[in-house]
């Protein structure tokens, strides 16, 4: 199925313009402990987020005057804030309180949901899940809410590395980043024109995550992506405009 | 009495991850919430936890004079000095 791809702004460590992705190599993938300034986020907001929920609103705000309040939102990650969720259960491990902060922020969406606070987002949001298909599941989502008559959908996907006593069950790289993109319907007048295919799975799984795949892909402007997880084989394709 | 406000004031922002706020940049009777350092509720409570940490003090949440003990760094002072006392 078809849309339209009318923004599209990725951090990473280092990788904060297009010219910075213009050289990304996956096999040399972004780390370190930067980030992003996140301006757009009130200083009183922003001290609450990790690198996580931050690097989300710092490319959120790239789609800048666009972004009407009757945008829905897609929000995905694969693994959530886990660098918060695992000092709230070593805190309860130990018999400490909670943090009331760290806890109201534990939640999946919290990240979507400051966003569309700030922005005054009255359209449904919805944050998800799923597995190593992440990223190409939210996508599949936001074509739906095209589908269904959305003008525009953003699709936000932010995640970190698993770290500490989750890294043995890394089953992919990743690297700590986010994207987000505008998507509009395929009839929209402005925008690159892109489609995505889900097939049975057909290859070994990428040793990259989606994310990763997905940005090297865009960013090197070639035809075609082709890539699998350990569910699907998905394709990414920039077509040209029908005559 | 200036160590324990320097310790409420430190503890605050450590605690609240204050960015770019020094020690001396907080008021000792500016507000704390709203108005002044313009803290909200979850910040009430993360300090409330703090100062159950800190200064081993006892907060009753049910009671009323906990706005007035949260008003400012001195009131908090009083508020520490007089539980520790007791």
């Amino acid at each position: 199925m078809h849309a339209r791809v009318i923004q599209l702004s990725a951090w990473a460590p280092g990788f904060s313009r297009a010219h910075d992705w213009g050289c990304f190599n996956p096999n040399e993938l972004p780390s370190g402990n930067e980030k992003p300034p996140a301006k757009q986020v009130p200083a009183m907001t922003r001290r609450r987020l990790t690198r996580w929920g931050r690097q989300a609103l710092e490319v959120c705000e790239a789609a800048g005057e666009e972004l009407t309040p009757d945008t829905p939102v897609v929000f995905s990650s694969r693994h959530g804030d886990t660098a918060r969720t695992y000092k709230l259960l070593a805190a309860l491990a130990e018999g400490q309180p909670l943090s009331p902060n760290g806890f109201s922020l534990s939640v999946h969406n919290s990240a979507l949901g400051i966003f569309s606070i700030l922005r005054q987002i009255t359209a449904p949001g919805i944050a998800l899940a799923a597995g190593r298909d992440t990223f190409a599941a939210a996508w599949c989502e936001a074509l739906s809410w095209l589908d269904q008559g959305a003008p525009q959908v953003l699709l936000v996907h932010t995640d970190e590395p698993l770290q500490g006593v989750y890294r043995p069950f890394a089953d992919e790289q990743e690297m700590p980043a986010a994207v987000a993109l505008l998507l509009a319907p395929e009839q929209a007048d402005a925008g690159r024109r892109v489609s995505l295919r889900m097939q049975p799975v057909q290859q070994e799984p990428s040793e990259h995550s989606l994310m990763i795949s997905f940005l090297h892909w865009w960013y090197s402007g070639a035809e075609s992506l082709e890539v699998s997880t350990d569910q699907h084989t998905w394709q990414w394709r920039r077509d040209a405009d029908p005559v | 009495m200036a160590d324990i406000d320097t310790d409420i004031k430190q503890m605050i922002i450590t605690e609240l991850e204050l960015e770019d706020i020094e020690v001396e940049d907080i008021d000792t009777e500016a507000p704390l919430f709203g108005e002044g350092l313009g803290l909200d509720s979850i910040d009430a409570l993360e300090l409330g936890l703090a100062l159950q940490k800190r200064f081993n003090v006892k907060i009753d949440a049910n009671s009323d004079q906990n706005k007035e003990h949260f008003r400012s760094v001195a009131s908090l002072r009083e508020f520490v000095l007089a539980q520790t006392a007791s």
